[in-house]
């Protein structure tokens, strides 16, 4: 288990271990410029709490035993995609996205909490868009007490999506 | 005033009769028969370059055959006797260079594709890794020993090359069948996105459809964001194209250095992850 708290971070990737799942960890009261959790695959329970983040990459993320993720600011866009498969139920609670969140053709067989939470830009996690695609909530969520919209439009996601793309593009000069 | 011109009308018509008489070519004829004395007196060649292929990976083998026509007689050439040939890369730097005899016909070479990081720079298009310029050039010509091309033509557009040493670049739609040089990597050290896109791709049984183990299907993915390899940017990418006649998009995730991070499979189309990259079409592929 990996434990950072105190620190400012500019790269963090979970190792994988022997056994073909990502270390895990504990994050607290960091700044970090980027978390990158592209397809890793988590056997226990992750946390991020109290943290200042510039960005998320969370595509193909499986948090198999739930995620508590409180407490943050997030100044980037979110893409969550093809990602989910929790066992354990995973919670955003009581943060501030500052752009777009994304949750794109996920799976989540647990329970998804989403309290709290101010979504600037707004967040398609309740778009309906196709069947085939639409994040599956295998035993439903709870949406509670957040600010901004929750099931924006396609249309409305993509021109955020990209606007923030391109923003953050110009930000990192890559 | 009135004298003055009928005086010089006289002498243009005296003129012109007598011109006449003396030369009893039209005028078009008479032009096309000084170009022809021209070009026995000063021939201008044309140099024309085939390649083996319209785009190159790196570390392949550029095959060209090159020869040069007389422009007045569109016969074999034989004035101009060695042939450079010169790669450059897309920053403009020399990558390799030939220089060898040049027969009447053709004269065969090659150059070997190299100093190209096609994924280290995110700007980096795919159609800069196709401009891998090729370049034919003669000496030894007409005017003053010095460069005897006039001009050239660019097999592939027809176009003309620019006197002197020009590279002419092919942007031909380059070949993506052929997955002999793999850059792109499944497998490193810091992702796995292999066992997530089986665990994933078929999660709720949409695409039960597809009458192939998942393994297969994950082969096929695989090959297919192989094939479009020379398309992909940085960050996320959509394949969008029809499998079995259904629309699918296939997405995938890279880095600078041709890692992949994460891929998935998806029946039909969206914008909402399609974000700055254009997107790759792929054939109706048949599964």
């Amino acid at each position: 288990m990996i434990s950072s708290k105190n620190e400012l971070i500019t790269r963090f990737i979970p190792p994988i271990t022997n056994n073909g799942y990502n270390e895990p960890f504990i994050m607290e009261n960091c700044i970090v410029d980027n978390i990158d959790l592209c397809s890793a695959r988590f056997n226990e329970k992750i946390i991020i709490k109290n943290c200042i983040i510039r960005k998320i990459e969370l595509s193909g993320t499986f948090f198999e035993q739930g995620l508590d993720f409180s407490n943050n600011v997030v100044q980037c866009y979110i893409i969550f995609e093809a990602g989910g498969h929790n066992n354990q139920s995973i919670s955003f609670i009581n943060n501030i996205f500052n752009s777009f969140f994304c949750f794109f053709d996920c799976y989540f067989p647990e329970k998804v909490v989403v309290k709290g939470n101010i979504f600037i830009n707004g967040s398609d996690l309740l778009t309906k868009e196709d069947p085939n695609i639409d994040n599956v909530f295998g035993n439903g969520y709870v949406v509670d007490c957040n600010l901004g919209s929750l099931d924006t439009p396609p249309e409305v996601s993509q021109k955020l999506l990209t606007e923030a793309a391109k923003k953050d593009r110009s930000v990192l000069k890559i | 005033m009135k004298k003055r011109f009928l005086f010089f009308l006289f002498v243009g018509l005296w003129a012109v009769i007598v011109n006449g008489h003396n030369d009893s070519l039209p005028a078009l004829d008479k032009l096309a028969d000084r170009l022809q004395r021209f070009g026995e007196r000063i021939p201008q060649e044309k140099v024309f370059v085939h390649m083996d292929n319209t785009c190159y990976y790196l570390g392949d083998t550029i095959w060209f055959a090159a020869y040069t026509r007389q422009t007045n007689t569109d016969k074999p050439s034989k004035i101009s006797r060695v042939l450079y040939a010169e790669l450059w890369n897309h920053g403009g730097f020399l990558a390799g260079s030939f220089s060898g005899a040049f027969g009447s016909i053709t004269s065969a070479a090659f150059l070997s594709v190299g100093n190209h990081q096609y994924f280290g720079d995110p700007y980096y298009t795919w159609k800069d890794y196709a401009y891998a310029a090729a370049f034919g050039g003669i000496t030894g010509g007409v005017t003053n020993g010095l460069v005897s091309v006039a001009k050239g033509n660019n097999f592939w557009t027809g176009e003309a090359v620019a006197a002197g040493r020009s590279p002419f670049v092919f942007n031909n739609n380059p070949v993506t069948t052929d997955t002999k040089s793999l850059s792109i990597d499944f497998n490193s050290s810091e992702y796995h996105p292999d066992d997530n896109f089986i665990k994933h791709y078929n999660s709720h049984g949409r695409h039960a459809d597809i009458n192939l183990s998942s393994q297969e299907i994950q082969t096929r993915v695989k090959d297919e964001i192989v094939k479009c390899q020379l398309h992909l940017k940085v960050g996320n990418n959509s394949l969008r194209g029809t499998i079995n006649g259904k629309p699918m998009t296939i997405q995938v995730n890279i880095t600078s250095d041709g890692v992949v991070r994460s891929y998935n499979l998806y029946p039909g189309h969206s914008a909402r992850t399609n974000l700055t990259n254009p997107i790759i079409p792929f054939d109706n592929l048949k599964w």
